[in-house]
C-alpha cells in the first residue's frame, strides 16, 4: 500500500469534469484507489463517491492506492493531479 | 467514539449562549449528562466532569437554598473540575453568582426554553447520532421490502443497474457509490448518502442522473438501517456457491455482524429479481422459516419412515 498527499490547485476543485478524468485513469488500474479528505474516503473508481467528498481548490487529499499495479497508478495519477487534471484555463 | 463542539449543539438544538466562556469549540465526547445536585450538595467523589451539567429546577432552588459562602466555595469547585459547559433548562434566570463562578474558569453556560427531561432527552438523542461511529462504504443502499439492503461489490460489476431495476420494480434508492455508515446502537447500522450527492446514480453510457426528478419521490428515501448485506461478484467457476442456503455468512460494519449474501453474476441472469427474493428468503428465515432446514427435515423424516418400514409406492 502506498499513500500520497496532495493539495488540489485547479480552479474548480475536483468538480464533475476532472473527476471524470480521475476515474477514467484510476479505472485502467486493478489496485484499490482510494481518496481521502478529512474523515471522509472516496472510491477513485466511482464519480459519485469523488463528487461528494466535495474537494475545492486547495484542499488537502490524501491518495491511497493498494494492489499490485499501485506504483504505476500513483505515477499516473500524480501527473494528472500535478498537472491541474490538464484543464485549460 | 467522535467529538462534537459545543457551538453545533447550539445551533441544532435550539439553545441559547448566556455566557460564552473561552470557547464554544470545546468538544463533547459523550453523550452521558449530569446533574450536579450531588456536588452541589458537596460531594465530589465519581463526580462525572466530561459530561455537560444540566441544572433544573431542583438544582437551581437548592443552589438558591445554600447560604453564599458555601454556595461559592462548592461553585468554585465544580466549575474548576474541567466540566464542557453548563446548561441551564426551562429558561430560567441565571443567578450573577452562577455567572460570575463560571468566569473564574471561562466555562460556557448555555440556555435552553425546554422543561429539564425533556431536554435532556434531545441532547442525548443528538449526541448518540452526532457522536455515534461512523465510515463510508462503497456499494448502493436501497429499501427492499422494508428491509436495508447493501448492494456490494467491485466498480463495474453492476450495483447501479441492479438497484436501477429495483427501484423500477417499485423499491427506493438511499444512496449510491459512496453510503455513508452510521452506529447509532449496539448492533443497528443506519445508513444514508453524503448531501451533496444525495438521490444522485451513475449508469455508465449514460451518466449522472437523478432519481427523484425520474422516478418520483417514491421511490427515494433519505436513511435506513442497514439489514443485510448481498455481495455481487464475478462467476467463479472454480468456487463453490451455496447451493442450498443452510449455512449463514456474515460481514462486520464497525463491529456489527450482518448477514451476507453471496450472489454471483453471470449474463442473463436478473440480478434485481434475485435480490428480491434473498430479501424475501431472509425475511421468511427471520420469521422462523427456513425452506432449505424444511426440505432437510422433511427428507429425513421421509428416510427413517422408509427405514423402519418398507416404502410406500403409490
Amino acid at each position: 500500500m502506498i499513500e500520497k498527499e496532495f493539495i488540489i490547485e485547479n480552479e474548480a476543485g475536483l468538480h464533475a469534469r476532472s473527476a471524470a478524468r480521475l476515474i477514467k485513469e484510476a479505472n485502467s488500474f486493478s489496485s484499490d484507489i482510494n481518496i481521502i479528505r478529512g474523515n471522509k474516503t472516496g472510491n477513485a473508481k466511482s464519480l459519485l463517491s469523488i463528487l461528494a467528498l466535495g474537494v475545492f481548490k486547495g484542499t488537502k487529499v490524501t491518495v491511497r492506492i493498494d494492489g499490485s499495479d499501485e506504483i504505476a497508478a500513483m505515477h499516473r495519477i500524480s501527473q494528472l493531479i500535478e498537472n491541474n487534471f490538464y484543464e485549460e484555463d | 467514539m467522535g467529538s462534537i463542539s459545543i457551538e453545533d449543539m447550539i445551533r441544532v438544538l435550539d439553545m441559547e449562549v448566556v455566557y460564552e466562556g473561552k470557547s464554544l469549540s470545546i468538544d463533547i465526547e459523550t453523550s452521558d449528562i449530569n446533574r450536579p445536585g450531588l456536588q452541589f450538595a458537596g460531594f465530589f467523589d465519581y463526580f462525572a466532569i466530561e459530561r455537560v451539567q444540566v441544572i433544573g429546577k431542583v438544582e437551581m432552588t437548592y443552589l438558591e437554598s445554600m447560604d453564599p459562602e458555601t454556595r461559592r466555595h462548592r461553585l468554585d469547585r465544580f466549575f474548576g473540575s474541567g466540566i464542557p459547559c453548563v446548561l441551564i433548562s426551562r429558561n430560567m434566570e441565571v443567578p450573577q453568582y452562577l455567572v460570575d463562578s463560571a468566569k473564574l474558569f471561562g466555562c460556557p453556560i448555555i440556555r435552553s426554553r425546554k422543561a429539564t427531561t425533556s431536554i435532556i432527552h434531545r441532547m442525548i438523542n443528538y449526541l448518540d447520532s452526532a457522536l455515534a461511529p461512523r465510515i463510508t462504504r462503497h456499494g448502493v443502499l436501497v429499501d427492499v421490502y422494508g428491509e436495508g439492503v447493501l448492494l456490494m461489490g467491485e466498480s463495474g460489476i453492476g450495483k447501479s443497474e441492479t438497484a436501477l431495476e429495483l427501484i423500477k420494480r417499485g423499491h427506493r434508492l438511499v444512496a449510491d457509490d459512496a453510503v455513508e455508515i452510521k452506529k447509532v446502537a449496539e448492533n443497528r447500522l443506519v445508513g444514508d448518502a453524503p448531501d451533496l450527492i444525495r438521490h444522485y446514480m451513475e449508469i455508465r453510457g449514460i451518466g449522472i442522473i437523478d432519481i427523484k426528478a425520474m422516478y418520483g419521490i417514491g421511490s427515494v428515501i433519505n436513511n435506513k438501517a442497514i439489514d443485510m448485506v448481498i455481495y455481487l461478484e464475478f462467476w467463479d467457476s472454480s468456487k463453490e456457491y451455496d447451493r442450498l442456503g443452510l449455512k449463514e455468512e456474515y460481514m462486520e460494519i464497525l463491529g456489527v455482524k450482518l448477514p451476507k449474501v453471496i450472489l454471483p453474476v453471470r449474463p442473463g441472469r436478473n440480478l434485481a429479481i434475485i435480490v428480491e427474493v434473498a430479501v424475501r428468503n431472509w425475511r421468511l428465515k427471520n420469521m422462523g422459516y427456513n425452506a432449505a432446514q424444511e426440505l432437510d427435515n422433511r427428507l429425513k423424516s421421509m428416510i427413517q419412515q422408509g427405514s423402519g418400514g418398507e416404502i410406500q409406492e403409490l
